[in-house]
């Protein structure tokens, strides 16, 4: 039986220190801001090559799971998020810590987070198989069309502004072009570098756009250190009480997370602002948001961690990143020499059930890891700037440079972190870039590979059922804001 | 407790010197016989991938075996169809230090422009494993034989779609079988790894495609399994029919005059010294008789051929020639994406400038900023990499430099805080050096 193998490679005395190990590790570099679970992910990568597939992927996820409820820590006591996926628990978690009740934001993080994972965790079991063999359904057409909803639901619910968030997906698409092209294997773009024949690389325009720029911001920041908000001696574990009064919240946002981490490339930070921004406008006292409402950081990590279980099914079933770190883990995958897809069920069951007891027992580490060492995180956090930010510099470099052993890749990585600076300064927003960038190869083989079997032929985009749904829910996605808006405006005047 | 914290940290530091100095010491006795270093072997591809799970079992058993006195170690160089990792070793230096294994799309990546060098530009050392090719159909499809699938392509041109890679040796197998029944044409569609061609033809997005003998051996589904969901062989590629395929006869067989396998070739620089070629040659031969390779290669079923000096060079001639009498016409009927999205994008640009505009009463940046100070930490990042590219100085001393001066930057040169800043720039310079080097397998830079 599969699952009992898997059950029992996870339950070893290996297998538990490997995810707590992992869930550890995750845990500390999600709550120093700057480091993130996926340069740490990546960064582990080589280590598992040689190791045993179930072995690896148990440490990947408990990193991943880890990481992303670690970056908490900061985002509530010192106002940064310890990685993109927590910046919405800033919003909240800050001024309620600020009030002096740090130890309550914390506690509220937590159980939301360990809730998130765990609904997520069940829809990962019950939807892979579904999906996997659903998705033998799907020919070129239907992957362009989703990967183009994907895209237009990024930038519409992303920013501020509708236009700036599509023209930095467009500006992603454009820099993912130079290289080889997906359809005819002729490079383009790449203005007579050779180097450029492989394009950007995925792992340097991330490090550059998130990590360099970050740290490039702070550098300029007015050089004092951001005191980190002390932990009192009151109670962190939570009551029961704080479970009945949120748990609705918490499904919904659950829920909602899991749904958008299925969408292909969007990541953690797009389900916590989604489910933060229901939470609100469902909410009586929804002026009360910002301020330290405690749904508002209930919403925010139990969607950031519940994406890790909706990014998953994709990833198993159709071999489609659902975020960042999980392109990282499908590269993992495939350095096993396994391919996720339809097949992996029958292929490697033990593997897959793996992963999803990995996620399980990730998730138990993580609560207890965090109530366990709180006081010592919120003291890691706060480590003084000029002792961390060189020390992750270098890390960035090293990152870029191991994963293909080029240091064209570091040139790529500064340029992308200068980029990522001038466009944040005016107010272009980074995640429809990252996504543009990330999606638009996919769509482009797949468009290609649907208009070369039509002989050039656009039309069953349109006529065939399920392509069709998808391109009707992304105008519909792209429509709505300036609908609203120009409702609310009408109803302002009148 | 920050005294012995301190204490730790600097007799780590002192460990880590020791190292770095007995390490250098090693150097220096080197002597300069071939090989006095280790070989690296440049995978133009991910690691995982075929290319790299066919070579790393080969260094295995030259490193257990001791043939030869150094290592040879992996240095995978993904991208570009390949052709990053073949300039690699094209533009390095023909001393033997830098090989490169790579299979037939070295020939098609010049026949169809994707690289403008090409087998000619290297010396072939020798050729190791082959891969036979099958040509693969759904179960229940209508065909019998190849001969069914190329007589339907000639009856309606253009409609039967066949999955290959634009320009990759499945393209060229595809143009081959054309060529051999006048008057087909399939209509070729791009289509990725061996996984996504296998969904495609399982969801009946293709009619046909090139499959390896082990992606078939994969994919193939349990007797029983209903048709649609299954996969079956049309015809072998290669020149007799293989004892893992019973019964499937071979494209000679059934009349269609067509051969075709892929190999793994070893290349050197163009120039490399005649007995360096041969020492190699040789040491890849004797591994390819080890058991433990055979094993694997069984495992990936691969045929462990063999073949040197003029006997590979003759092999490598007559694909080329074979190859070239189809040289890819790139038929292009797709739409010109680039062109497209730079449209869009700045379309998009003029919008985002206009609603700028518009809103140009609103402040865009309240907050104070030191743009000096970031500016000058981006300067020492920029000198860092700038050094390590274009000197010989080591990383791990330019590694602390970096840290200590971005520390002293950023606390704005306080003196109080350069101990720590100092110890924290020879942990991480020498640490991140040892843990990469050792446990990682990662050679920086």
């Amino acid at each position: 039986m599969p699952v009992q193998e898997a059950i029992s490679q996870l339950c070893s005395p290996i297998g538990l220190f490997i995810i707590v190990l992992g869930t550890t590790l995750g845990v500390f570099v999600g709550a120093i801001p700057g480091l993130t679970g996926t340069m740490l992910i990546a960064l582990a990568l080589p280590l598992t090559y040689g190791q045993d597939t179930g072995f690896a992927m148990m440490l990947l996820i408990s990193i991943y799971v880890g990481a992303i409820s670690g970056g908490m820590i900061s985002s509530t006591l010192l106002r940064m998020p310890g990685t993109p996926a927590s910046i919405v628990t800033t919003l909240d978690g800050y001024p309620l810590a600020k009030s002096g009740k740090p130890e309550r934001a914390l506690s509220l993080g937590v159980m939301a987070s360990f809730m998130g994972g765990m609904i997520s965790w069940t829809f990962l079991v019950l939807l892979s198989k579904p999906v996997a063999q659903l998705s033998t359904k799907f020919g070129p057409f239907e992957y362009f069309s989703l990967v183009m909803m994907a895209l237009v639901l990024i930038a519409s619910i992303g920013g501020k502004s509708l236009s700036r968030s599509l023209f930095a997906g467009v500006l992603g698409i454009l820099f993912s072009m130079p290289g080889i092209s997906p359809a005819t294997g002729q490079p383009r773009l790449t203005l007579g570098f050779p180097v450029l024949n492989d394009g950007f690389e995925l792992v340097p325009v991330l490090v550059g756009m998130f990590a360099v720029n970050q740290i490039l911001k702070e550098t300029m920041s007015d050089g004092t250190i951001p005191k980190a908000i002390e932990l009192g001696k009151k109670r962190i574990l939570p009551r029961w009480k704080d479970f009945t009064s949120h748990l609705i919240n918490m499904i919904r946002s659950s829920v909602i997370g899991t749904w958008i981490g299925i969408l292909p490339g969007i990541g953690a930070n797009i389900g916590s602002v989604t489910a933060y921004a229901v939470a609100r406008s469902t909410s009586k006292e929804s002026e009360k948001f910002g301020s330290g409402h405690e749904p508002g950081i209930v919403a925010a990590e139990a969607s950031n961690n519940a994406t890790i279980g909706g990014a998953l099914i994709p990833l198993i079933a159709m071999g489609i990143p659902g975020s960042v770190v999980e392109a990282v883990l499908l590269g993992a995958l495939v350095l096993h020499g396994l391919q996720p897809g339809p097949r992996l069920f029958t292929d490697s069951p033990v593997v897959v059930y793996t992963i999803m007891g990995a996620m399980f027992l990730a998730n138990v580490v993580m609560v207890v890891v965090m109530f366990g060492s709180m006081r010592f995180l919120a003291r890691m956090a706060s480590i003084p700037r000029a002792y961390l930010l060189p020390v992750i510099l270098l890390f960035c470099v090293i990152g870029s440079f191991a994963l293909s052993n080029r240091l064209f890749d570091v040139w790529v990585m500064l340029g992308f972190g200068v980029l990522g600076f001038l466009l944040e300064k005016v107010k272009i927003p980074l995640a429809p870039f990252v996504i543009g960038f990330v999606l638009w190869p996919i769509a482009e083989t797949k468009l290609s590979a649907g208009l070369m079997s039509t002989n050039g032929d656009w039309l069953p985009i349109l006529t065939r059922p399920i392509s069709a749904t998808f391109i009707v829910m992304a105008v519909v996605m792209l429509l709505i804001p300036p609908m609203r808006s120009r409702f609310q405006r009408k109803g302002a005047e009148s | 407790m920050k005294r012995f914290v301190h204490g730790i940290v600097i007799l780590v530091i002192l460990a880590l010197i020791v190292w770095k100095a007995a390490q250098a010491m090693a150097l220096l006795k080197a002597d300069d016989s071939y090989p006095a270093k280790p070989i690296e072997i440049v995978i133009p591809y991910d690691a995982g991938g075929g290319s790299d799970s066919f070579v790393r079992p080969l260094i295995k058993v030259i490193a257990d075996e001791g043939w030869i006195d150094e290592p040879f170690v992996v240095l995978n160089q993904p991208g570009g169809s390949g052709t990053i990792g073949s300039r690699l070793v094209k533009e390095a230096r023909p001393d033997g230090y830098r090989i490169l294994c790579h299979h037939e799309s070295m020939i098609t990546a010049e026949l169809s422009g994707a690289a403008n060098f090409g087998p000619s530009d290297f010396e072939v050392v020798a050729q190791t494993g082959e891969i036979v090719l099958l040509i693969i159909v759904r179960e229940d499809a209508p065909y019998e034989t190849i001969l069914d699938l190329l007589q339907a392509a000639k009856q309606s041109p253009e409609t039967i779609r066949f999955g290959a890679n634009i320009g990759s040796p499945a393209h060229f197998t595809a143009m081959n079988l054309e060529a051999a029944h006048p008057g087909a044409k399939f209509n070729l569609v791009t289509s990725g790894g061996g996984q996504t061609r296998y969904t495609e033809i399982i969801g009946q997005h293709l009619d046909a495609g090139i499959f390896s003998l082990a992606e078939y051996l994969k994919f193939r589904s349990p007797q029983g399994t209903p048709a649609d969901r299954n996969i079956r062989v049309l015809a072998c590629l290669s020149e007799k029919p293989h004892p893992e395929l019973n019964g499937v006869r071979t494209c000679m067989a059934q009349g269609v005059e067509v051969t075709s396998s892929n190999a793994y070739y070893w290349w050197a620089p163009k120039g490399t010294p005649l007995e360096i070629q041969e020492l190699i040659a040789s040491t890849l031969e004797e591994a390819m008789q080890h058991p433990e390779v055979r094993e694997r290669l069984a495992e990936q079923a691969i045929d462990p051929t063999f073949s040197t000096g003029e006997a590979v060079q003759k092999r490598v001639a007559d694909r080329v020639a074979l190859l070239e009498s189809f040289a890819a016409e790139a038929e292009n009927e797709l739409p010109h994406f680039p062109l497209y999205i730079a449209i869009v994008a700045l379309g998009l640009l003029i919008v985002v400038g206009i609603s700028t505009w518009r809103h140009r009463g609103e402040s865009l940046d309240g907050e104070s900023v030191d743009l000096k100070r970031g500016m000058l930490c981006f300067g020492v990042l920029l000198a860092y990499v700038a050094l390590l590219e274009f000197t010989p100085l080591p990383f791990f001393l330019l590694s602390i430099l970096l840290i200590f001066f971005l520390g002293a930057l950023i606390c704005g040169w306080e003196r109080k805080r350069f101990p720590i800043i100092a110890e924290i720039a020879l942990i991480a310079g020498l640490g991140t050096e040892f843990v990469f080097g050792n446990f990682f397998g990662v050679s920086l830079p």
